[in-house]
């Protein structure tokens, strides 16, 4: 989005709020497009919402907008002919959202007027704007206005809509009294000057895309629910008569609102202290990291908001460790986290709404058996509260370019836990019971995992796609979260840390509250570094080639004493005579007679990708006689060859042996020992033949 | 009483057929060293001369995951190989399963020349009884099917977590109680055939006959038999975890322990049809 808002990140005015303890962090501006105030109010009996919203819009660009356009999320969980429903059904995934006795989830405007009073709910129609055309999805309401709004303008929606809460939603919906409401709300798409309303349908494979909003949301549930919203609570009111409470939650500068409501949660809060969790000597080594006054990296308080079923009780702690070592990380390396609370949601029990982002608030999720070498809930906790630099306060478009985050995001994750917790165990279960009960499992690192699926399917889509266009999940969320991370992961290998943490730093600090594209991205990785690298995301980001350099022959030969053939004499003019030549090591003048050997090693590329000519591949040589040999390849013909000739023969050959480039698709092939790992390789067989055995025994007893 | 005297018998006759579980052994080696084999030389091919851990240190395992998804490939082809396999075995077991009966229910000692002597001999007879069985297999599905229906109930209604990983392990012990009746039914026609010399209609008779009079001590027997294998087992998985394949001396254990684990599964086989014969002999 061009629209050039100007955010300013202000601590010169301080407002008395709530307890009058915090800071506001967030400045108000008057340039947000979008203000919305809602009273909503959960009817379990029927498990439904109806509600009152009121929308301001307010044109920001030099356009004259004729309509505006509103996301109707919920409709996409009506029937089986939205958007959503046949792309799932594509997939073969539509049973996992089809609702068990027909309970679809829906929304339904009641009434649309303006403040005026003026009725928009006969000019309003639902549209549906993305390829391929499905003209049953009713997921975008597109509302034409009596006139064009022009430049500066603001219009006021008073809506009243209704909506019937999914059974078997995604990321949203409710299972006896465990309510998880998200994409609830008539929400308006991103208006985006000379372009127009950037407002998709709800798709499988994608996630979303909404202005920056300053919101004020009352919410009514019976009393005996507790509530977890977006923002900070501000009002609560208690009506005993009726068993209702109503919780009022304002947030200035997000773009979406979630909310969660249920009897099974235990709420608990705690602070994060800046001071406390960081220690002096860590803010000033990241100032001169970063190249920042050490005021820059210094840390706000935050309240930290748990909303945990009771049946994760015993798992408090954890969830509070990881959200402060991601609060910690986070804000060290991309800026101090700028709202007041945080409000982290384990989410209620089969309402299909875990591992969810959405600003200041997140889903996580756990298991009751969740042993402490398996980094599981802390990986989605670092995660879903990352989402707040990406995709929250750096919000692209996830329908468009969902890499942004979730590519940013993965490699964020893998960093923090890596510093906060050192390598994990796979997730793996037996049975509902976790596998590392029976047997030893290698622990890992998130970059590790990352890269070893790049080979596997990533090669039916590139990285920048939009959403709903990727081949399937699969490739989705392989190129979009596992490459793109390993694609950062090898660019801060490439570039350094000092230089990459600057890169990133600027990335998230100049667009924060904007909508950035992967150009801007690309800008900034070019401007911060001193270099062009465009070449990288062109190779990597927006092609599907495989990346594959590796050794294809290494060979130590005896130089022969002997050279026969016909040699020109020393004599000029005489004839070529035919005679054997005698080698160095074997002429009468060299005293010391030693073995000469000619060494070859010849590398290749294997895939179609290659390195830009200035980013040379390193190749090095260590020979039997301790010595080493250094050679650069620009890596752009298919193979090159590379010949030694030394007292010794060759005992390794290592292609990029500084290991810059993870996003190889066959490590295996880059190095060349003489001595392999034999044991290694012993056990994995017997391993294998050990598990063969049992496998036919167990065939032949059926029997 | 019995039950105990039929266990110690069971172990008695296992240990004087040692040799017979050694066949077995070798024979399942071989053939798992067979299909194996593809896997190796792909492992081999691919890091016989890699060096692990440079430049970029990854956990070996993830390095032979890397492997096989760079050879998605040729995962298709060796799908179809095991196929082959299976069906070979599937045959083959019949055989192999009435070389097995046959020695251990004979008193004399075994050698090789017998051994495939009975296979020949039964074969045809443990075919038709494998066949037989398929109808109690299917009754054995739906009983499964009947008997977790409650548990379902219960799973579709929780609030937690719990009832799902206590019902899915309960499902999963249910249905190995549901399959030891199923393979002791089977094990018991079978003894009757070597016994008795009856075709396998007759022997089916008299197998049900039987169990109406002996099912619950039958079982019970053999559910004693199952206890003592699978806790000797989970000693095998014990003292694996205690060595580390990252020195030569762990690994030169691991791998004894490993066949001596698929020997002491082939030589259980054997205690289970001696106790479970010295069972029906006593009461036929
Ligand atoms: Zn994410």
């Amino acid at each position: 989005m061009k629209k050039n808002l100007v955010f300013l990140f202000s601590y010169l005015f301080l407002i008395l709020f709530d307890c009058g303890l915090l800071p506001p962090l967030v400045a108000s501006t008057e340039e947000r497009p979008i203000k919305y105030e809602i009273s909503v109010e959960l009817l379990p009996e029927t498990q439904m919402i109806k509600a009152r919203e009121t929308i301001t819009w307010t044109n920001l660009t030099r356009d004259y907008v004729p309509d505006l356009q509103l996301h109707l999320y919920w409709n996409a969980f009506k029937n089986e002919l939205s958007t959503l429903a046949r792309e799932a059904r594509r997939e073969n995934l539509f049973r996992r959202y089809r609702p068990k006795k027909d309970r679809w989830g829906w929304i339904k405007i009641l009434s649309l007027t303006t403040a005026e009073g003026g009725d928009l709910i006969n000019n309003s129609s639902f549209i549906s704007p993305d390829e391929p055309y499905n003209p049953d999805d009713e997921t975008v309401l597109r509302v034409e206005l009596p006139e064009p709004l022009a430049p500066g303008q603001a219009i006021q929606l008073n809506l009243e809509f209704q909506g019937k809460v999914p059974a078997n939603g995604l990321r949203t919906g409710v299972y006896r009294d465990g309510y998880f409401i998200s994409q609830w709300f008539p929400k308006p798409g991103v208006y985006e000057e000379g372009k127009g309303w950037n407002c998709h349908e709800y798709h499988l494979n994608s996630e979303f895309f909404a202005d920056f909003a300053d919101f004020l949301v009352r919410i009514t549930v019976p009393q005996n629910f507790v509530v977890g919203a977006c923002g900070e609570e501000v009002d609560r009111h208690l009506d005993p008569k009726n068993g209702k409470a109503t919780y009022t939650y304002r947030q200035d500068n997000i773009h979406d609102f979630a909310w969660t409501a249920s009897p099974r949660f235990l709420k608990i809060e705690r602070w994060f202290r800046g001071d406390e969790e960081v220690t002096p000597e860590e803010y000033q080594k990241m100032s001169e990291l970063l190249g920042l006054p050490l005021e820059e990296v210094k840390l706000h308080d935050v309240k930290m908001i748990l909303l945990i079923e009771k049946q994760h009780r015993k798992q408090v702690e954890r969830h509070f460790k990881a959200l402060r070592a991601a609060l910690k990380y986070y804000g060290l390396w991309y800026g101090p986290y700028p709202y007041r609370t945080i409000t982290m949601v384990d989410p209620p029990f089969r309402t299909g709404s875990g591992g969810m982002e959405y600003p200041t608030l997140f889903t996580a999720g756990t298991s009751v058996l969740a042993p402490a070498q398996v980094l599981s809930p802390e990986g989605v906790i670092i995660h879903e509260f990352g989402h707040n630099y990406w995709y929250g306060m750096v919000a692209n478009n996830e329908f468009e370019e969902a890499w942004l985050d979730e590519g940013i995001n993965t490699y964020s994750t893998g960093r923090v836990a890596a510093r906060a917790y050192g390598p994990g165990q796979l997730p793996l279960r037996f049975n509902g019971l976790p596998l590392n009960w029976f047997i030893r499992l290698p622990s890992t690192y998130d970059w590790q995992t990352d890269r070893l699926f790049i080979s596997a399917i990533t090669r039916l889509d590139p990285i920048v796609n939009p959403s709903w266009k990727f081949y399937n999940s699969g490739s989705y969320s392989l190129n979009v979260y596992m490459r793109a991370s390993t694609c950062l992961n090898t660019l801060e290998r490439l570039l350094g840390e000092k230089t990459w943490a600057r890169v990133m730093r600027t990335f998230q600090q100049r667009y924060r509250f904007k909508h950035p594209k992967t150009e801007d991205f690309i800008s900034v990785v070019n401007e911060v570094s001193g270099k062009d690298l465009s070449w990288f995301f062109e190779e990597f980001f927006w092609s599907t080639k495989d990346f594959d350099y590796g050794i294809s022959l290494v060979q130590s030969q005896l130089k022969p004493g002997k050279q026969s053939g016909v040699f020109e004499p020393a004599l000029p003019g005489s004839f070529p005579v035919q005679k054997e030549q005698k080698s160095d090591q074997e002429r009468p003048d060299k005293k010391i007679s030693k073995k000469i050997y000619q060494s070859t090693v010849i590398v290749r590329r294997y895939g179609e990708a290659r390195v830009s000519p200035e980013e040379k591949i390193k190749l090095k040589v260590v020979f039997t006689d301790g010595s080493v040999e250094w050679r650069e390849w620009d890596g752009q013909g298919r193979w090159a060859r590379f010949e030694f000739e030394k007292p010794a023969r060759i005992k390794q050959a290592l292609l990029d042996p500084d290991g810059v480039w993870l996003l190889d698709s066959n490590l295996a092939n880059n190095s060349y020992t003489e001595k392999g790992p034999v044991a290694r390789i012993v056990s994995a067989s017997t391993n294998l033949l050990w598990l063969m055995q049992n496998f036919w025994l167990t065939l032949s007893s059926l029997l | 009483m019995s039950i105990y005297k039929c266990l110690q018998s069971g172990i008695q006759q296992g240990f004087s057929h040692l040799r017979l579980a050694f066949y077995l052994w070798a024979i399942f080696l071989v053939i798992s060293v067979i299909t194996v084999i593809p896997l190796i030389s792909l492992i081999g091919k691919n890091l016989g001369h890699s060096l692990l851990g440079q430049p970029v240190a990854m956990p070996f395992e993830l390095n032979l995951v890397e492997i096989f998804l760079n050879h998605q490939a040729l995962l298709g082809p060796y799908l179809s190989l095991l196929l082959v396999f299976a069906l070979f075995l599937a045959i083959f077991s019949f055989f192999l399963n009435g070389g097995l009966f046959g020695r251990v229910l004979s008193a004399e000692k075994t050698n090789l020349r017998d051994f495939l002597a009975d296979g020949t001999r039964f074969f045809w007879r443990f075919f038709l009884s494998g066949l037989a069985f398929i109808p109690f297999f299917l009754i054995l599905l739906i009983s499964y099917r009947i008997l977790v229906s409650p548990l379902n109930l219960w799973t579709e209604k929780a609030v937690t977590e719990w009832p799902l990983i206590i019902a899915s392990n309960l499902k999963l012990i249910l249905f190995l109680l549901l399959w030891t009746i199923f393979r002791l039914s089977l094990d018991l026609v079978r003894i009757i055939l070597v016994k008795e010399g009856d075709r396998v209609i007759p022997s089916l008779r008299a197998t049900f006959l039987f169990l109406r009079r002996h099912f619950f001590r039958f079982w019970s027997l053999f559910l004693w038999l199952g206890l003592v294998y699978l806790l000797i087992t989970l000693v095998f998985f014990f003292l694996g975890k205690l060595f580390s394949s990252q020195q030569l001396a762990g690994l030169i254990m691991l791998i004894i322990l490993g066949q001596a684990q698929i020997f002491f599964r082939v030589f259980f086989r054997i205690v289970f049809i001696s106790a479970e014969s010295c069972y029906y002999m006593m009461y036929r």
